[in-house]
């Protein structure tokens, strides 16, 4: 049960209910008001994006930190770089010192150690259509395959997929649109220190249960009460006499009248029923012999 | 001629008023089927914050002419219709019963009852010789024309005219006490091997386990209320409560005789 009322009534859910989906021209103009109030620094170089449209993992990304892509729009136009960080709330990518990048005035409160100038060079964030991704593939002039080159490809597909050690998680195999065999392989990313509380994958990865039925559970059942939420709203509990009141009227008391007509049913009801005895045959027997011999002497 | 009289169908006279009893709008009210309910069963979705005081109606309250549900209306509803000049031109009107503010004397109840009601049904009453009368006739088309007003000032009267037959003491043995008074037998037997006859009833056994129960729940650190002493004898039998007076050493020779 909720504590608004929400099960019983409706009442101001027309306006809950545009909060949560508000409309697009809404949001547009709310973010146009909202880049009004930031400093240009603070400012990001592309929209921010709703939850449901910003990237989730490397399929979507295509290029991973670490990767060398190629710039094909703006004023770096052909630089190769690396790209450093993803932008996630925009899907943007950040490259490194060979990426385009844009000077602002910083206010003194923002700024680092060592900065001696209010005007600071900050990467642009560049959009996934900008980039190309720059791979070293065998020189096919080169028969016995020694020498490398640089190519820049088009497109990406993925086929299949592998668990990566370093990555921790499963990743697609990126290969050359057109050339499935031709895998690119994912950059190593940096490695990341294990914190006190972390387990050890391979101690995490270990099977140390086996399901022997599939017909019962495996949690006894007085073990339910602890694993299950106390506090849930479908944990109503059982009827008590105070709810019993609140949920059933009270009978309406029969009349004088009613209880004399229900007490006469029962005295009717009650009485014995007439039994056709050998006797009351007989005499019949006797009355209907004595009316055929009277109808016959006639 | 005779033979003509009796089988002529004309129309015919009668000081019975049916112009606007709409027995259709009463008897046509969908009143959704009450599940059954049981202690102990899981807790319904909702449950109301109040007791229920009056017994359910089987007509529920009227779909049409709400202010009907409030007074002695004797099914009578608003009507529709036009008003037709000498043109033949027709003008939407409505018919209202024809409505009396009253302040009516119950007998049972003993006090004087405001009430909103037709002047039909004011005939009514007094033709049936006082409000009681009127509010406890069996008669189907009675339950029908009191509404949920009536029917709860039924139940108030009703109720209270039980209490007052002493229906429920009717079969019950007597005793004379050593006032010389004579007093209803409430229970005869034996507990824990004290042959022992009651005179008091059980709600009032209830009463006097009361204190001692709040006592002995606040040596074990609970805190007892009336609603969750009576929640925790819910259903228990006169011998039970016996026990349990004797077992917390109540005297029990003083409810004896």
């Amino acid at each position: 049960m909720s504590i608004n009322f929400k099960h019983i009534s409706k009442a101001g859910a027309r306006i809950m209910e545009r909060l949560a989906n508000p409309p697009k021209g809404i949001v547009r103009h709310q973010a146009k008001e909202q880049a009004k109030a930031l400093p240009e620094f603070l400012q990001p170089d592309l929209p921010i994006l709703p939850r449901e449209q910003r990237f989730r993992g490397p399929r979507d990304w295509r290029f991973m930190p670490g990767d060398r892509v190629v710039v094909l729009h703006g004023e770096a136009k052909g630089n190769i770089a690396r790209v450093t960080k993803h932008d996630t709330a925009t899907n943007g990518f950040i490259l490194d010192e060979f990426g385009p990048t844009k000077t602002v005035a910083v206010p003194k409160d923002f700024w680092t150690e060592g900065q001696t100038t209010h005007m600071v060079n900050l990467p642009v964030l560049l959009r996934q259509r900008d980039l190309r991704l720059v791979a070293e593939v065998e020189d096919p002039a080169d028969p016995t395959g020694a020498t490398t080159k640089t190519v820049a490809v088009a497109n990406i597909v993925y086929k299949g997929q592998y668990y990566d050690e370093d990555y921790k998680r499963m990743m697609p195999y990126r290969c050359v649109f057109g050339q499935p065999d031709l895998i690119i392989p994912w950059p190593r990313p940096e490695p990341v220190e294990d914190g006190p509380l972390a387990t050890d994958s391979e101690v995490a990865r270990e099977q140390t249960f086996w399901v022997d039925s599939i017909a019962r559970g495996s949690i006894p059942q007085q073990a339910f009460v602890t694993i299950r939420n106390p506090h849930s709203k479908h944990r109503r509990g059982t009827i008590t006499p105070a709810d019993l009141r609140k949920l059933v009227a009270p009978d309406m008391p029969l009349t004088e009248t009613k209880k004399a007509y229900l007490e006469e049913q029962k005295m009717l009801h009650s009485r014995p029923k007439p039994v056709l005895t050998d006797a009351d045959k007989q005499m019949i027997g006797d009355r209907v012999r004595q009316f055929m011999e009277a109808g016959e002497r006639k | 001629m005779n033979l003509f009289n009796t089988l002529k169908t004309g129309r015919h006279f009668s000081s019975l008023s049916f112009v606007s009893k709409e027995w259709k709008l009463i008897e046509t009210r969908r009143v959704a089927a009450k599940p059954t309910y049981k202690v102990g069963d899981p807790k319904p979705a909702h449950i109301p914050e109040r007791y229920k005081k009056v017994p359910d109606y089987k007509y529920g309250d009227p779909t049409v002419f709400k202010q009907s549900a409030k007074g002695l209306y004797g099914g009578a509803f608003i009507r529709f219709g036009n008003s037709i000049s000498e043109s033949k031109h027709k003008t939407r009107r409505t018919w209202m019963p024809n409505i009396v503010k009253k302040s009516l004397w119950s007998e049972t109840l003993n006090k004087k009852i405001p009430l909103k009601l037709t002047a039909s049904v004011l005939r009514t009453i007094s033709k049936e010789g006082g409000l009681d009368n009127y509010l406890i006739k069996d008669k189907s088309a009675r339950i029908k024309e009191l509404g949920p007003a009536g029917w709860k000032l039924r139940y108030e009267v009703l109720k209270l005219k039980e209490q007052r037959s002493k229906e429920h003491l009717k079969n019950l043995e007597t005793a004379t006490n050593s006032e010389g008074k004579e007093v209803y037998i409430f229970y005869n037997g034996t507990i824990n091997g004290k042959a022992l006859r009651i005179t008091k009833s059980k709600n009032s056994l209830l009463n006097l386990l009361y204190p001692l129960e709040k006592i002995e729940q606040k040596a074990d650190g609970h805190v007892l209320t009336r609603r969750l002493y009576s929640d925790m004898y819910y259903g228990a039998s006169i011998e039970d409560v016996l026990s349990k007076l004797d077992q917390y050493n109540f005297d029990l020779s003083t409810v004896s005789v």
